[in-house]
């Protein structure tokens, strides 16, 4: 069994002069180990310091007196064979360690694939994708507001509404499902349906849609393919990196502000991206900035 | 007078800000050398000794539990129906209205997703031109006060019981119709008020009304009384005149038409086309109008009268030529004389409330005699419900009271116990009455008095109206629910008089609005929803429109603009009555050098008579005088203090008779000798959590002046025992903080006096001169600055009063600008010649940037968190040694926004960057608290959170915080601006020029039709709230631009220019206009 001093926090590490009666302080723990105290005969004797191997054997020289001589502790040569090892093994293993907390803590680990239950399970692919509902049905202040509102329960309510309110019909579709319970109880009592965000910036980013949504960045940039989404989720990190990276380069992200809502849209036969997004770049005039303060107030 | 003899002139002042200063005490040193005040003390001792109030700055609690590493879960509540016209996170403007001093303000409200965030002034009314003033502004906090009364109550026989309005109602209409009925109000405005008085008192032959408050017009009303025969109320045309004469009188402060008289005296001082009025002040405390005043005269209260008597003698007589060996006080008497007889019909005398009637009589036939009645000053018939002052009311009231003869009072709003004179020791005379009610929003000193409490809704909750001072009838609309279920006083009268009533309130709200699904929705969320529709029925009723025209039509107009057109007071001109009026005494040539010295009261800068008191925002805003916050103190002049022994920041008592009171002496330059100046509304034992509540053990904040107010000496005390005493006591100032100079005092006089860099100042006659060879271009500086027209050294060759200093490099006008593809550069400008500071600008850029308060104990060190202060200079000429008579200049500081800002360059993580925009940027989240920035900052404008000022949870561990529950933080964060960061501990911050409005109109912009910002588009807050305009902001490459003239103006210049740091903001070199033969800016009273 290698033997190894394992300080504690304040370990105190006396040398015992044979000269002096009293022990006196060393600047610092490190020096001794592992392999000094062959050299010079450091002593540890405080009684809480950890010592492996020979635990007893140092209480017991500590309980009879600090003052008696003590017997020298060597370590044995072929302990610094592992001293290298045992340095690199720690490096590694705290690369390791900081390498997956950095990793944990990425919002594009985090955020990406965070597919929240919602309290009813509405289905985008559904309308938005086959029955090709525009986006802006729903969210209907995308182009004017910095919020992408989520709509008000009479939207729900125009075709899913029921007849529970003042008795005529509101809607018909599916009006007796009980998914749709949610909505038809908010309508009646006229409290909100609490609606589980899914997409979030801290808050002290301020985002706008409006500012993006006319200016020829799809939905899709931002929230990927929702009309295949049967539950909405984050494809995209929202990190302040990725948001620089199309501030710096954004032509390959823009298109006619009309076709934003079209997800699938590919630019036209023989252009890419790149050249067709620069066209309305120009037609735009679209120079984003990437000063703190176009984001952070 | 050529360029060497004005350096000398200069060089012949000094500047200073404090008396410690001027005698250079060297306790200063520490605070110039310590950037931010002593160092942090440890978290006990200085949190336990804090008062809790920085809950006030209200506070996100966000009682959020980590999930992982993913930040919490956030759930959204949409609208179930999302009103018509409402886009969730889009704010909206409405009209509505504050009532000050007996008058109604215009104002427009800021709401965002329901809640009103920010208050300012309705531009289309003239009597706000969309200028506010500090309480306006401040008025939002109060909204969401967790201090306000929450329910209604009354003192049951085993103590207090909860009652319902509908008891009340129940209770007091009928006690109304029997005998011994009296009604106390503040001064009524409301037109609606009026018609619900006349039909009570028509109702109940016996029933009185009585109107009392703390600082009315009523010695106005009797002046004119003397003078015309009945009471009329002068409102003042300051834009018309070019002489001013203030006689005790603040119009450009606490004076309730403040706002309206700023504005347009600043209109009559726009040198820049040739206009300037003069403005003398005669007062014997130190006003805001004195520290704007072009000659400047202290004397005693009881000196003014006389002062008064000898100028009509003078005006009568011929006043000669001016004999420059007179002492300074005949020279300036002189002056006025001279000035108002060569001004007929354009000059004023204005007399301020607390001079007796008299004076006040004098005044309106010294106007009368120059023409000045109908053209600066127009009469319109007073609207006082009495003949008696509210003294006299409120003493016949508490004789009535004492006799048994009033046996139930409702006393509607105001707080009479706290306000009146102490000889009638009314709160012990409401406690006899059998049946006393006070509707207010707090529970105050008079509501405890008061068998029953009625918790009333807040002005922004309820329906209203009132007379502005033009007298023109404001609306006021509701801006919210209720938050406490509160009736509005209208609401309240409308009930007791039959209007409407309970079962009515219902069947009203049923018939009107049950086919609008809106309403229906906000109703059918509250209880409270119907009594809404009661207040506005009955302040419908009181306006019914002109006949003919569709009535509602004609109201939903009033309520959008917030006012009635065509509702102006009609112009009285009533004939002068033969007067016979004290002559002349000669009294204000005499000088006083011993013996007892008088007492005089005034309404506080901050928190006016008390009323403000429970408001963080006005408590630490400094009064701009004596830049002391959270105190009043006893005002004495260093030559008074010599002769009384007093010392600063030593307690003094005053006696009167066997009445004493004790406050903390504040040592002013600038007082008259021999007078002592206290402000009201301090010491108030039942304002809140703020201010102090004795039922929860919290001290209150200031010293209670009340023991020496009586009805006898209202507004002043001729006689007062003073008694110095050897205690110290701390008083919170911040004169001496955020020294932009940390050279030492030496050199801030070499800074500033001999070469201008910091203060500029400037005689009207030689910018007369220099206009006239270089006349200012309106349309725009483009083609200004050719070499040819200027000489080869640029600005050096502009005014030479200024004396430009010209850097090159950040020459905004360079060919370099033009060429430079970034679409706006954003600079501002502060015209020191129309400021008057106020401090509208400060408490306005609080409420729009989330800034906390921080209490007495930070103020104290130094760590105030206002992003805006605003310097105050003493100026005295060299040689001066006592600074009896200085004069004043004034500077709004804020973040100048350096081209090379010195800040950047030494943070450790680019916290702190440059915008393309020429934005000096903050970015909180990446702020590590090194401080070096602020360190680094030459005009010391950067702020650091030393606490988490914003959470009360953590920071607040005080008497009255266990009261507060998580609902009471949550109101309080509801007075946050959503559109910027709320900042933590340990994070700097500082003015963004409002970078949230820049954005949000740029973005409004691209989106509205891709086009660029209009020239003046974009208004900082403190701009918005500027009454006199003296704060522009805009792009300043853009000529069109009004801040781009103002930079391009020969009066602008840089702040610390020699640093060659390119700050963005310019200011505008005052200008003085002193009369010719008075020469010198500041003189020293000759009255030795």
């Amino acid at each position: 069994m290698v033997a190894l001093y394992v300080p504690r926090k304040y370990a105190t590490i006396w040398r015992l002069d044979e000269d002096r009666d009293l022990p006196y302080y060393l600047p610092t723990t490190t020096k001794c180990w592992p392999d000094l105290p062959q050299q010079c005969g450091w002593q540890m004797s405080h009684p809480n310091d950890l010592v492996i191997g020979s635990p007893d054997r140092a209480k017991l020289r500590f309980l009879q007196g600090q003052n008696q001589p003590m017997q020298e502790f060597h370590f044995p040569n072929w302990v610094n064979r592992f001293t290298v090892l045992f340095l690199a093994s720690v490096a590694i293993l705290g690369g390791y360690v900081v390498s997956v907390l950095y990793a944990a803590h990425l919002p594009l680990t985090v955020n990406v694939g965070h597919r929240p239950m919602q309290p009813v399970p509405y289905s985008h692919k559904l309308h938005a994708g086959d029955l090709k509902i525009d986006c802006r049905y729903c969210h209907n202040t995308v182009e004017t507001a910095a919020h992408a509102a989520i709509p008000a329960t009479e939207t729900c309510g125009n075709c899913h509404g029921g007849n529970r309110v003042n008795g005529t019909d509101l809607g018909t579709v599916r009006s007796d499902s009980l998914l749709l319970e949610p909505i038809r109880a908010s309508l009646e009592s006229r409290d909100p349906v609490m609606w589980v965000k899914v997409h979030n910036t801290p808050d002290f980013v301020y985002f706008n849609h409006a500012a993006h949504v006319t200016r020829g960045v799809s939905c899709v940039e931002c929230h990927g393919r929702v009309d295949k989404m049967e539950v909405v989720e984050q494809v995209k990190p929202l990190s302040m990196a990725w948001c620089i990276e199309c501030h710096r380069n954004p032509h390959s992200h823009i298109r006619d502000p009309k076709l934003v809502t079209q997800l699938d849209f590919e630019p036209p036969e023989g252009q890419t991206w790149e050249e067709y997004g620069k066209t309305w770049a120009e037609t735009l005039n679209i120079n984003p900035n990437v000063s703190c303060s176009t984001c952070h107030r | 007078m050529t360029q060497t003899q004005k350096n000398n002139e200069s060089n012949g002042k000094r500047y200073w800000r404090s008396v410690e200063e001027f005698q250079g005490t060297r306790e200063l040193d520490a605070l110039i050398d310590q950037e931010f005040g002593s160092a942090a003390p440890p978290p006990t001792d200085g949190v336990s000794r804090r008062r809790w109030l920085q809950i006030m700055g209200a506070s996100m609690a966000f009682g959020a539990t980590l999930t992982g590493c993913r930040y919490p879960a956030e759930k959204m509540a949409p609208f179930a129906f999302r009103p018509a016209g409402r886009t969730p996170g889009m704010p909206e403007t409405f009209s509505s209205m504050l009532e000050f001093g007996g008058f109604a303000r215009p104002i427009v409200a800021t709401s965002y997703d329901g809640r009103p965030i920010k208050l300012d002034g309705n531009p289309d009314h003239p009597d706000s031109g969309g200028g506010s003033d500090s309480f306006t502004q401040a008025t939002i906090l109060e909204l969401y006060d967790p201090d306000r009364s929450r329910s209604s109550s009354r003192t049951g026989e085993s103590g207090q019981v909860t009652v319902t309005w509908n008891e009340a109602v129940n209770n007091f209409k009928s006690l109304l119709t029997g005998s011994g009925v009296a009604i106390l109000s503040e001064p009524v405005g409301s037109p609606t008020v009026r018609r619900l008085r006349g039909k009570l008192l028509a109702s109940n032959s016996s029933a009185q009304w009585f109107e009392f408050t703390s600082v009315s017009a009523d010695n106005s009303d009797a002046g004119s009384r003397m003078a015309f025969g009945s009471a009329f109320r002068p409102v003042y045309k300051l834009e018309n005149a070019r002489i001013v004469v203030t006689m005790d009188a603040d119009p450009l402060g606490t004076d309730p038409a403040s706002i309206r008289l700023t504005r347009d005296f600043m209109a009559g001082r726009d040198v820049d086309h040739g206009k300037m009025n003069r403005l003398y002040s005669i007062e014997s405390d130190f006003s805001k109008t004195g520290a704007i005043a072009d000659h400047r005269l202290p004397l005693r209260f009881k000196q003014i009268g006389s002062f008064l008597a000898a100028l009509e003698l003078l005006i009568d007589g011929t006043p000669g030529n001016l004999d420059s060996h007179l002492p300074y006080n005949e020279k300036v008497l002189a002056a006025i004389a001279e000035d108002l007889v060569a001004n007929r019909g354009a000059g004023v005398v204005m007399v301020g409330n607390c001079q007796p009637a008299e004076v006040h009589a004098r005044a309106f036939r010294i106007n009368s005699k120059l023409g000045n009645i109908g053209k600066t000053v127009h009469l319109v018939k007073s609207t006082a419900g009495s003949d008696l002052s509210g003294v006299d009311q409120l003493k016949q009231l508490t004789k009535m009271i004492s006799d048994g003869s009033v046996t139930t009072l409702v006393i509607l709003g105001g707080n009479p116990v706290f306000y009146a004179p102490f000889d009638l020791d009314f709160g012990a005379a409401l406690k006899t009455i059998k049946n006393s009610v006070h509707v207010s929003v707090y529970r105050d000193e008079t509501s405890r008095e008061c068998g029953w409490h009625l918790n009333a809704a807040h002005a922004l909750e309820s329906w209203g109206d009132g007379t502005s001072v033009d007298g023109s009838t404001i609306i006021a609309q509701p801006l919210i629910e209720p938050l406490f279920g509160g009736w509005s006083t209208i609401e309240f009268l409308a009930m007791l008089t039959g209007e409407a009533d309970l079962s009515v309130a219902d069947h009203i709200h049923d018939a009107e609005h049950v086919n609008d699904r809106h309403d229906e929705d906000a109703s059918r969320q509250s209880h409270h929803g119907h009594i809404h529709i009661v207040g506005l029925a009955t302040v419908q009723n009181t306006h019914p429109g002109s006949p003919g025209s569709d009535p509602n039509k004609a109201w939903q107009t009033a309520v959008r603009k917030g006012f009635i057109e065509g509702t102006v007071a009609a112009l009285e001109s009533p004939a002068l009555l033969e007067m016979t009026l004290a002559a002349d005494d000669g009294q204000w040539k005499t000088s006083w050098s011993s013996g007892d010295p008088e007492l005089i009261f005034r309404p506080s800068g901050s928190i006016y008579d008390g009323r403000y008191a429970n408001n963080g925002w006005l408590q630490e805003l400094p009064d701009f005088i004596t830049k002391l916050t959270w105190d009043n103190a006893a005002l004495v002049g260093p030559a008074t203090a010599d002769t009384l022994g007093l010392e600063h920041g030593k307690i003094v008592n005053l006696k009167v008779a066997e009445y004493t009171i004790s406050m903390p002496v504040y040592i002013l330059p600038g007082m008259a000798n021999g007078t002592i100046c206290a402000w009201l509304g301090y010491g108030r034992s039942a304002a809140g959590r703020v201010a102090g509540d004795a039922d929860y053990s919290i001290d209150s904040v200031g010293s209670d002046i009340r023991p020496l107010r009586t009805s006898g000496n209202w507004w002043s005390v001729p006689t007062v025992t003073v008694i110095p005493t050897s205690t110290s006591y701390t008083l919170a100032s911040t004169q001496d903080h955020f020294r932009m100079d940390e050279l030492g005092r030496e050199e801030i006089n070499r800074r500033m006096a001999p070469e201008g860099k910091m203060i500029r100042e400037g005689n009207y006659t030689s910018y007369a001169e220099f206009l006239a060879k270089h006349p200012i271009d309106d349309h725009g500086p483009e083609h200004k600055h050719a070499e040819e027209e200027h000489g080869s050294d640029g600005h050096a060759a502009q005014w030479p009063e200024g004396r430009h200093l010209h850097f090159a490099n950040f020459d905004l006008t360079s060919a370099g600008w033009k060429n430079d593809p970034v679409a706006y550069k954003w600079g501002m400008s502060i015209d020191l010649n129309k400021c008057t500071g106020c401090g509208s600008c400060v408490v306005a850029c609080q409420a729009e940037n989330n800034i906390p308060v921080v209490g007495k104990d930070q103020v104290n060190r130094g760590r105030e968190m206002q992003w805006l202060r605003i310097d105050r200079y003493f100026i005295t000429d060299e040689g001066d040694t006592d600074g009896a008579n200085p004069a004043i200049a004034r500077q709004p500081v804020t973040c100048q926004h350096c081209e090379s800002a010195p800040c950047e360059t030494v943070c450790p993580v680019a916290a702190t960057t440059h915008s393309d925009e020429g934005l000096n940027d903050m970015i909180y989240n990446r702020c590590i608290g090194t401080r070096y920035c602020g360190n680094n900052c030459p005009y010391k404008v950067r702020r650091f959170n030393y606490y988490n000022f914003t959470d009360a949870q953590t920071f607040i561990k005080l008497p009255g915080a266990d009261r507060l529950g998580k609902a009471d933080l949550q109101l309080q964060s509801m007075v946050m601006n959503p559109e910027v960061t709320v900042r933590s501990r340990g994070v700097m911050e500082k003015c963004t020029f409002c970078v949230q409005r820049i954005q949000n109109t740029k973005i409004l912009a691209k989106t509205e039709d891709n086009r660029k910002i209009h020239p003046n588009e974009i208004r900082t807050a403190c701009q918005d709230a500027c009454p006199s305009s003296a704060i522009l902001f805009g792009d300043i490459q853009n000529p069109a631009s009004d801040v781009a003239k103002a930079h391009h103006n020969p009066r602008a210049y840089s702040l610390l220019e020699e640093l060659n740091i390119g700050p963005r903001t310019r200011y505008l070199a005052r200008v003085r206009n002193p009369h010719p033969a008075i020469e010198p800016v500041s003189a020293s009273v000759a009255a030795h």
